[in-house]
């Protein structure tokens, strides 16, 4: 932390105190009777996290997967429900609706990546298919690493920014699953020098992860090594676990110019990401805009009230990323969700008529022998056979013509010299997966009688961490923009709402070992998180899911001096334990 | 479960801080109340989920050894008896399992059983794929041929609904003659399948079947018999989560160390979480998506055409939670039903009401013809309104229980 956060805090909420000491946690009383009530150093506001509009009253199993209640006054509970199928359900090759996969993709189905609509879990292997792949959330990350930062550097090229380890026979997947190792490394000394043992004799213990892909696990030409070595660097491995899905919509709709006025407040005291914000003309800096559209007219959008947009003129080309660790996204109907349909699964619709693949694997997959005889086995029956002759005779020569340009991410698949193929997530099938992906409520707050959680909340604001993981925001219009394939249809709307999501969407860095790939990475909220377990069977947190519980992942921002959270986590260290369970109850309510 | 948030009076949204609370937790002592839900916890436990995972384990273990049987047969040797024996077990097995989805929540949902085992659609033609594949079939009929089915053939393959597509077609149980000649679906027109083939796929996945549900069971009861925790140790299945045999951890809510800090929360668990979240499912997705849909790809059992027994089966679930015991007619003692009554809640009676009114009306559904045929018939929507309506009072009753 290169200043003190803690000024800052008197920025986000300020909570106000009861002069007594808050009584000593007790946890056997349901929350029930105080649900919609201030209590201690709570609003009744803030039982509803979501607001009026985004929260549902269940925290029971399952809680995760309601609808807000925009999305009944809204009457969109069927396009809700249509939409919600395709989450749950398995993609498979040929039956529609459920039809995609590729023929290479990173998954089958969302919901093995987002178990119960959470956050992914710690694993220590990595499986997208077999029996394993349930809760299996990772993403690999393979990158050329930087010679001052091991944990930056560009993607590669020859395999997708999201890697894919499954393919349609007669294809090999770009990568073998097979091969890929994840070693869990226990800390034995942190960098900032903290010891491993809180001041009272209590212990935590931190793991991390090594990943490793050698170079016989790419079925690609070039191999991403082979890329390396001619630009005589090396390349990285990191992963990257799916995040909880829940109150999206609401992150949404809050106001850019809200969260710039957040940057600003920042940048007098730490440093932020280069990349976002411009510190000497207190703007954003140009990269911080969303430009990312999809090609041409598929850019195109409406925002809420009907006003339709070219291709990134919406909010005159100044869209703020703030979507995903990494802040690629500027808006959940062209990020997240709208695209892993996609590009995880590899479903073609209307306005995405391309493969997500890389030419490197199109060019592997027409230059094995194998797979072009498998094909002229299958004839007729394959798409890559059956349309490919030019001269009354199939040559293994078209074949692979035929095999490098339908794989390519470059060839529009419905429209093409080879085979037209037909789009297999519908218009309307998509609009009513993105009703239900923006209309996901997030679960009321719990146990905010306890005096343990008011005490947490006290000590999390005294201590800094409302800094960077804000409370509060209340959103505007919601203006929301959404694709031209959806026309005017309504998507649920969070207009005016007070919301409790405890993130500033803003990136920083804590500098932990094997770090997330870029460093830089958003505040993760932390609303309804206490109930992942409840929802998923695990509660693992941070971006490779390497803190197993709460207490782990406040450790880690306190790993390394130069953690933009340090001070604020040494003060976690040293209080006393039932203080630090104080925190943890607070963390886990909210 | 999509439960939708009746809008509370905020009292404001603004900064508005309260006066410290006086009226802190009790803690300690349980109130008559929480012992009252205690006792129906631990009546509910044993007598509802073990029981029916138990037996869902039993038949699954059943319709396993008896494919396993006859795929060592040649087809022609099979009598039509044989094939009914093996279809009559599957539909046990299937009722089990439909009614115990009042309870999916905790180890079905954490290991993701209930995807592995039930997703829909199958995908007919990379079955066809899969049954033409020499190497494939050779796998699946070796001696690890369960371990790859349920590692490499992928969900959209496996579980209960694959197996349905080789027992029956139409509503009906497939006949000798039909196994004995080259398959009939469409999907198959351009491969020689044969029955023996299909049958070996069929034993594969009932193997992964069979053990699934025996992890059910092993994760759900921690004094499940040694033939279902052996299996697990064989396979090396997990059966706890986060350290607990979830029936235990159930059982020891508010105490220290269980995930469930009251019994409100275990009541609210099975009411909502369970109960409440299957009758929405039924309602809204099951019935709701195909109806208003007006897509049968959305139907689930259309080969068996059991999808309304299914959804009979999915209340039963329900009434079973509440009434204490598997297979019970009205309310046992300790049940949830009669906890509620003991309380003094006065919509008890509603609840049974509406069981009955929705089981009805389902019933009334399924003698008008099998839902893949019926799915828009209005009497659809008479059944969706009133497992809606079930739906409601499991909210309001839980909504009533916690805050007492």
């Amino acid at each position: 932390m290169k200043k003190s956060l803690l000024l800052l805090a008197g920025i986000a909420l300020v909570a106000a105190s009861c002069k007594d000491e808050p009584k000593q946690p007790t946890t056997r009383e349901s929350d029930a009777k105080y649900v919609g009530q201030a209590v201690g150093n709570f609003t009744a506001a803030e039982w509803y996290p979501g607001g009026e509009l985004g929260t549902t009253d269940n925290v029971a199993p399952g809680c995760y997967e309601d609808p807000a209640p925009a999305v009944t006054q809204m009457g969109l509970e069927t396009a809700f429900n249509l939409g919600e199928a395709f989450f749950e359900r398995n993609v498979t090759v040929n039956q529609p609706p459920f039809k995609g996969r590729g023929p290479a993709a990173v998954r089958k189905s969302c919901l093995d990546c987002h178990p119960g609509y959470g956050h992914g879990q710690w694993k220590n292997y990595y499986n997208a298919y077999g029996t394993e792949a349930f809760g299996n959330g990772y993403l690999l990350v393979i990158y050329h690493q930087n010679a001052d930062n091991p944990n930056d550097g560009p993607y590669v090229s020859e395999v997708t920014g999201m890697p894919q380890t499954m393919a349609e026979s007669p294809f090999l997947p770009p990568i073998d699953e097979s091969q890929i190792s994840i070693v869990w490394i226990p800390v034995t000394e942190m960098a900032s020098g903290l010891p491993m043992t809180f001041p009272d004799g209590e212990k935590y213990e931190l793991i991390y992860p090594e990943l490793t892909i050698p170079e016989s696990a790419f079925n690609t030409v070039p191999t991403p090594y082979e890329t390396a070595r001619a630009q005589g660097n090396k390349l990285g491995f990191r992963l990257e676990s799916t995040i909880g899905i829940p109150g999206t919509g609401l992150i949404d709709a809050i106001p850019q110019e809200d969260i710039k006025a957040q940057y600003a407040a920042e940048a007098d005291y730490v440093d932020l990401n280069p990349g976002f914000w411009d510190k000497a003309a207190g703007d954003f800096a140009p990269s911080a805009y969303y430009h990312n559209w999809q090609a041409g007219e598929y850019g195109a959008g409406y925002d809420a009230e009907g006003n339709y947009y070219e291709r990134d003129a919406y909010m005159d080309g100044k869209l703020l990323k703030k979507f995903t660790y990494a802040m690629t996204r500027g808006t959940l109907q062209d990020g997240a969700g709208a695209n892993a349909i996609w590009n995880i699964t590899n479903v073609s619709r209307p306005d995405r008529p391309f493969l997500y693949t890389t030419l490197a694997w199109a060019t592997a997959m027409s230059q094995n022998s194998e797979v072009i005889q498998a094909i002229r086995k299958a004839g007729d029956n394959s798409p890559y056979y059956v349309d490919v002759d030019k001269d009354g005779t199939v040559t293994d020569a078209e074949i692979a013509e035929a095999v490098l340009a339908l794989l390519s991410p470059k060839t529009n698949q419905f429209d093409n010299a080879y085979h037209n193929f037909e789009p297999e997530m519908s218009a309307d099938e998509f609009y009513s997966f993105m009703v239900w992906h923006r209309g996901l409520a997030i679960p009321r707050a719990r146990n905010l009688h306890d005096p343990a959680v008011q005490k947490g909340k006290q000590l999390f604001t005294s201590m800094g961490c409302a800094t960077c993981h804000r409370p509060s925001w209340t959103t505007k219009d919601d203006n929301y923009w959404s694709p031209a394939l959806n026309g005017k249809k309504p998507l649920p709307r969070y207009a005016n709402q007070t919301i409790w999501p405890y993130s500033d969407f803003i990136q920083h860095r804590l500098w932990m070992i094997n770090d997330i790939h870029g460093t830089w990475c958003r505040t993760t909220p932390l609303w309804g998180r206490g109930l992942s377990t409840l929802n998923t069977g695990r509660g693992d947190r941070l971006h490779d899911c390497r803190a197993r519980n709460v207490i782990e992942a406040i450790m880690w921002h306190a790993y390394s001096p130069q953690s933009d959270a340090y001070k604020s986590a040494e003060k976690f260290y040293n209080l006393e334990k039932e203080d630090r369970d104080a925190v943890v109850k607070f963390i886990d309510a909210i | 479960m999509k439960r939708v948030m009746k809008l509370m009076a905020i009292v404001t949204l603004g900064v508005l801080f309260a006066a410290c609370n006086e009226d802190g937790p009790a803690g300690g002592e349980l109130t008559a109340n929480q012992k009252k839900m205690a006792a129906a916890v631990e009546n509910y436990v044993p007598n509802v989920v073990y029981r029916t995972y138990k037996a869902l384990a039993d038949e699954t273990e059943n319709l396993y050894q008896a494919l396993a049987a006859a795929s060592e047969k040649e087809v022609s040797a099979l009598t039509q008896e044989e094939i009914d024996a093996i279809c009559a077990t599957f539909l046990r097995a299937r009722k089990y399992w439909e009614q115990s989805e009042a309870f999916l929540y905790g180890p079905a949902t954490t290991f993701g059983i209930d995807p592995h085992i039930d997703t829909w659609p199958l995908d007919v033609e990379a079955l066809a794929t899969a049954l033409s594949n020499t190497d494939q079939m050779d796998k699946l009929n070796g001696e690890d041929g369960i371990a790859y089915a349920g590692a490499k053939l992928g969900q959209e393959l496996l579980g209960f609904h694959g197996i349905e597509f080789i027992l029956f077609r139409e509503g009906r149980n497939r006949t000798v003659a039909a196994l004995s000649a080259k398959e009939s679906d469409e999907a198959f027109a351009r491969y020689n399948v044969t029955g023996r083939q299909e049958l070996v796929y069929a034993t594969a996945v009932a193997g992964d079947l069979r053990d699934n549900c025996y992890r059910l069971y092993a994760s759900w009861n921690p004094q499940a018999e040694k033939k279902y925790t052996d299996r697990m140790e064989e396979i090396e299945a997990e059966t706890e989560i986060n350290g607990k045999i979830y029936g235990a951890n159930m059982l020891g809510a508010a105490a220290l160390g269980s995930s469930f800090e009251t019994w409100e929360e275990v009541i609210s668990t099975i009411l909502v979480g369970g109960c409440s979240n299957i009758c929405a499912e039924v309602a809204d997705v099951k019935m709701g998506n195909a109806h208003s849909g007006e897509d049968e790809n959305y139907i689930e059992s259309p080969y068996s055409e059991q999808s309304f027994q299914d959804f009979i089966d999915n209340i039963l679930s329900i009434q079973y939670s509440l009434y204490g015991e598997q297979g019970a007619a009205s309310p046992v003692a300790k049940s949830i039903m009669t906890m509620l009554k003991d309380m003094g809640y006065t919509d008890a009676a509603t609840i049974q009401t509406k069981l009955e009114t929705a089981i009805k009306a389902l019933q009334d559904c399924q003698a008008k013809g099998a839902f893949v045929k019926i799915y828009k018939d209005s009497s659809v929507l008479t059944a969706i309104e009133a497992v809606s309506a079930l739906d409601t009072q499991l909210n309001k009753a839980a909504d009533w229980v916690v805050k007492q």
